[in-house]
């Protein structure tokens, strides 16, 4: 079904301006000397002052290494137990299959955000809290990607490691030589979706962690936007904002089809 | 023959379980161990004062049933996913009917509407604090010049704080939607709409007669993971409003992470982490019973 | 500890290695840490770090080190896990009203012995304003010692006072002084829009509950018993003081129509948006140095006592040090407590000097030239400042009085229903503290 009514596609075009206004909002306050009242072009001279501010006030390149840390390696370890688990999950046919698709579906049903209170509980009995590995932990056994990747596999022909098989290749060797290279697309949907997961997941983090060398960016700019006693600094806090948000937002803007694409995929359907 | 065949199953299942044993020993630890453990939890006093769990029965369920505050946050919590859902989802997949054409300016409009789903909650919730603001924010000022009402700060009044969560909720999540709504759309065999066309049907009759209903199974699996997504969101209340004003914004999120780690009352946070696991069960019915008939796997 | 142990053990293999000829240094340094809610970087870091290291110059034998903990509930967390796994430090800076609550969890520990130790133990202490020292006793014992505080203040807009026919050198001192002239100053403009309101104070989450003590507390009434147990937000006092409030809202209408948030008031002060209004000393800097206007700063307006409230935070010392861990500890918080230590703090971060002759010394004297508000926040500290809401559970307590004020003042419940209710939910909850 398409459209063709030039109407209603000037109005798509005015939403989508509409839709723009919160990000030039904060890049024009971000860029701009502050001012107390606002307009929606921005009427005072550009700065890079804020980010100067920001710089100063809070350890921001501590905390993109922190984020860093975290999404690099939460994906890293997350490609291993997902590719193995995926091949597992695609071949089928072993006993207690159904047990563990039931414990799949849980996590895609109950995600683990909810359950701070217990996995709190738990770090603390594991002395993992304030730690960069309590962060990932609880992300590592991705279900979504198990899920993903199973289905993935599923669709590649078995011919494809009959061959192999008969040359006598390991299992490792049918799975990281044959499957892998041949599920790139499924890699790369959920590597965008643990990266961006991850670089914008908040509250846990907040919880298990209480220190600036493992807090990520979302925690900092949480604390700084609550800590000012002096009023709120709208420069400084969209400049914060701004740094946050311009890695992702920047591969976004390039990369866009298959960003899309990759959230369609992996929305776990 | 089946001795063989048994043989080879048994071998699958070791290699298998091997493959699946770093998935399955983290999703035990974080997602079933923690599920069965705040069960329990929820029916013992535990916190700081509390060295061990105490177990109490059901007294965390009758302190909150008792507590008009649960109601309050439990009411909220509805009446958000219901504002919330249901016009991202009708605003998702208009965009998704118009978004489907070709036109210039596409990448711009895809763009416009989907970057806000790569933003961080909380940048998200800053920039809006700041629309919001009373005074000199920008909806303010927009509001008073369209309809010279001053509406004061639309945080804290009982009646529009939620709205206003709402509004943003649904700038950030529509595009997401959309791409659900635009994949159904792609993956519909463009015979029925020309053979609909030849009938004499109009755009109307298309949308409702055939669009809508063809389009029901993306519809229900797209309501399911934005319901999730709503419930378990707590960051725009933790930077806009704290609950203000007296709980009319608190979510069930939000309560328990308050109870939890401000109030320091864990078998509460627990109990009320109960209800809200199956209210999760509740809402995720829909795909299990729908399993079978493949609903939209890939 | 482990840096302890390593150092011993360095000690002992250099003393292996020199065949104990060389005089063991390492083994004699005694290392303290302390936790403060702060969020890293910027002027609080900086001249922490700069106490930090001066001290530890000064007193080799002696090895501080700070850890930055966040927010204040971060702080709180940190400890309580750091309790549990017997991991305290040695002191700690928290919210000084948090002092039963750090008591329920078991981890402070009286200073008298410190004092009493001391040669001009006495005399040190007497040095402390009273406003703030006050704070620091639980059950007649000395628990904490002042550093980071502040108060709340009047600030009032010169300009304004003046530009309605209104002596910008006499403030309102009562409360109907402060309606009138607050309605006087309420501008309105053709179209109906409030262009400037004649008064704010703070009714947002977190931070209603300052207002609402002090406006209790100039009624004359008590807000919680010493103990901590014990709440009276249902005494004729406070029930006038928040219909008063209440009142500001809905008769008088001189304040903005909805929760004012305490974040916002320091910008709408400054744009001429507020002319009065009671807000945290910490605030001085930024407003005499971004207004256009001349800013004036004025004891409390009061119904029947003169007062503020203070805020802020204090040294808490952990239970189990060893006496020279202690010693140190004690050594360190009264080197950041010396009057010029206060004074540099007071000038770089805007918290008010806790020690009187602070405001004596240059430092000081030179930054009330730039921001003469601070002698009025001096005077108030004077004149009077209560203690803020301090009880057991204060966080879940303060959530309460918090809610509670907003049903208030937006209608949803009467004044006397609100109080009455928030008195009975914060009895259920402070009931296990009582014998």
């Amino acid at each position: 079904m398409r459209i063709k009514n030039k109407v209603a596609i000037f109005f798509a075009f005015v939403v989508g301006a509409i839709w723009f206004i919160p990000f030039l909002w904060m890049t024009g306050t971000a860029f701009t000397e502050p001012s107390f009242v606002m307009s929606i072009i921005p009427n005072t001279p550009f700065t890079l002052d804020n980010f100067k501010e920001v710089f100063e006030m809070i350890p921001l390149a501590r905390y993109y290494l922190n984020t860093i840390i975290l999404v690099v390696v939460t994906f890293g370890i997350q490609f291993v137990i997902i590719t193995l688990g995926g091949y597992a999950l695609a071949r089928g046919n072993f006993y207690g299959e159904k047990i563990v698709m039931a414990i799949v579906f849980m996590q895609l049903i109950i995600p683990n955000d909810v359950l701070i209170i217990p996995n709190y509980l738990t770090m603390v009995d594991m002395k993992l809290v304030d730690t960069k590995a309590a962060i990932m932990l609880p992300f590592l056994g991705s279900a979504m990607g198990l899920f993903l990747l199973r289905q993935q596999f599923k669709t590649l022909p078995a011919a494809l490691t009959d061959a192999a098989k008969i040359d006598g290749a390991s299992t490792m060797r049918i799975i990281w030589q044959i499957y892998v290279p041949n599920a790139k697309t499924a890699y790369l949907a959920f590597a965008m979706i643990s990266v961006s997961y991850h670089w914008n997941n908040f509250l846990w983090p907040l919880i298990v962690t209480n220190s600036v060398e493992n807090r990520p960016l979302t925690v900092g700019l949480a604390v700084f936007a609550k800590s000012t006693e002096t009023g709120l600094l709208w420069g400084d806090i969209c400049a914060c904002a701004f740094a946050i948000c311009i890695p992702l937002l920047a591969a976004f803007f390039i990369f866009q089809k298959q960003f899309i694409n990759s959230f369609a995929s992996a929305g776990i359907k | 023959m089946t001795g063989k065949r048994l043989s080879d199953k048994a071998k699958t299942t070791i290699s298998s379980w091997l493959l699946l044993a770093p998935a399955v020993i983290l999703m035990c630890m974080f997602t079933v161990y923690p599920i069965c453990k705040n069960i329990y939890l929820s029916f013992c006093k535990s916190g700081f004062r509390y060295k061990v769990p105490a177990w109490v029965g059901l007294e965390n369920f009758k302190d909150l049933f008792a507590d008009p505050v649960f109601w309050k946050v439990l009411v909220n919590t509805i009446v958000f996913l219901v504002i919330t859902v249901i016009p991202s989802m009708v605003i998702g997949f208009i965009l998704a009917i118009v978004l489907n054409s070709k036109f210039k300016g596409l990448r711009f409009l895809r763009s416009a509407f989907f970057y806000p789903v790569v933003m961080p909650m909380i940048a998200v919730a800053c920039i809006w604090r700041y629309l919001y603001m009373p005074e000199n924010g920008m909806f303010a000022t927009l509001i008073e010049a369209l309809f010279h009402i001053k509406i004061g700060d639309v945080l804290s009044q009982p009646q529009t704080v939620l709205p206003c969560l709402a509004i943003m909720y649904v700038w950030k999540e529509s595009g997401y939607l959309m791409i659900f709504f635009l994949s159904g759309l792609q993956n519909m065999s463009e015979d029925y709409f020309e053979a609909a066309k030849i009938d004499g049907g109009n755009f109307w009759t298309i949308l409702t007669r055939i669009t809508v209903p063809l389009m029901a199974p993306t519809t229900l699996f797209v309501t399911m993971i934005e319901l999730t997504n709503a419930i378990k969101l707590v960051d725009h209340i933790v930077i806009l409003t704290q609950g203000k004003p007296n709980n009319g914004s608190n979510l069930l999120m939000h309560y328990i992470y308050q109870l939890g780690y401000q109030f320091f009352d864990q078998g509460k946070a627990s109990a009320v982490t109960t209800i809200l696991l199956i209210l999760l069960m509740v809402i995720s019915l829909p795909r299990f019973f729908n399993s079978d008939k493949k609903v939209h796997y890939n | 500890m482990k840096k302890k142990v390593l150092g011993m053990v360095l000690a002992a293999a250099l003393a292996a290695t020199s065949f104990g000829s060389v005089p063991v240094m390492a083994e004699d340094v005694t290392d303290l840490e302390f936790y403060f809610a702060i969020v890293a970087g910027g002027a609080l870091q900086q001249t922490m770090d700069a106490f930090v290291s001066e001290f530890n110059e000064a007193n080799p034998q002696y090895h501080v080190e700070m850890i930055y903990t966040g927010t204040n509930d971060d702080n709180i967390i940190k400890l309580q896990a750091a309790a549990q796994a017997g991991t305290l430090p040695q002191f700690y800076v928290a919210p000084y009203n948090y002092k039963y609550m750090l008591d329920s969890l078991g981890i402070i520990s009286p200073l008298d012995d410190l004092v009493a130790a001391d040669e001009d133990g006495e005399a040190y202490i007497d040095g402390f304003l009273d406003s703030f020292i006050r704070d620091s006793y639980l059950d007649d014992q000395l628990i904490s010692i002042p550093f980071a505080r502040s108060s709340c203040i009047f600030y009032y807009n010169k300009d304004a006072f003046e530009e309605v026919g209104l002596d910008p050198e006499a403030p309102p001192t009562s409360w109907e002084e402060l309606v009138e002239d607050a309605k006087l100053l309420t501008k309105t403009d053709d179209s109906g829009k409030v262009e400037r309101y004649g008064f704010g104070l703070c009714e947002n989450q977190g931070h209603s509950q300052w207002p609402y003590t002090i406006l209790t507390a100039q009624n004359g009434g008590q807000i919680n018993s010493d103990d901590g147990t014990q709440t009276f937000f249902d005494s004729p006092e406070s029930i006038d003081a928040v219909q008063w409030w209440v009142d500001l809202h809905n008769v008088h209408k001189c304040v903005p129509d909805y929760l004012l948030a305490f974040e916002d008031m320091p910008n709408m002060f400054i744009e001429g948006q507020l002319a009065m209004m009671q807000h945290t000393s910490g605030n001085l800097t930024n407003i005499y140095g971004n207004s256009d206007f001349e800013v004036g700063v004025a004891l409390m307006p009061y119904s029947e006592i003169q007062t503020s409230s203070t805020g802020g935070q204090n040294f808490f010392m952990s239970p189990d040090c060893s006496e020279e861990e202690r010693k140190g500890a004690w050594e360190f918080i009264r080197y950041c407590t010396e009057p010029e230590q206060q004074a540099r703090w007071c000038a770089a971060c805007g918290y008010l000097a806790a020690v009187d002759a602070a405001y004596e010394t240059e430092t000081l004297k030179k930054y009330m030239e730039e921001v003469p508000g601070l002698q009025g926040a001096f005077d108030q500290l004077n004149a009077g400042a209560v203690t803020e809401i301090a009880t057991y559970e204060c966080q879940q307590i303060w959530t309460l009085v918090n809610d509670y004020l907003q049903a208030a003042i937006t209608g949803e419940m009467t004044v006397e229903d609100a109080m009455g209710e928030l008195q009975m939910k914060a009895d259920s909850i402070l009931e296990d503290y009582r014998e």
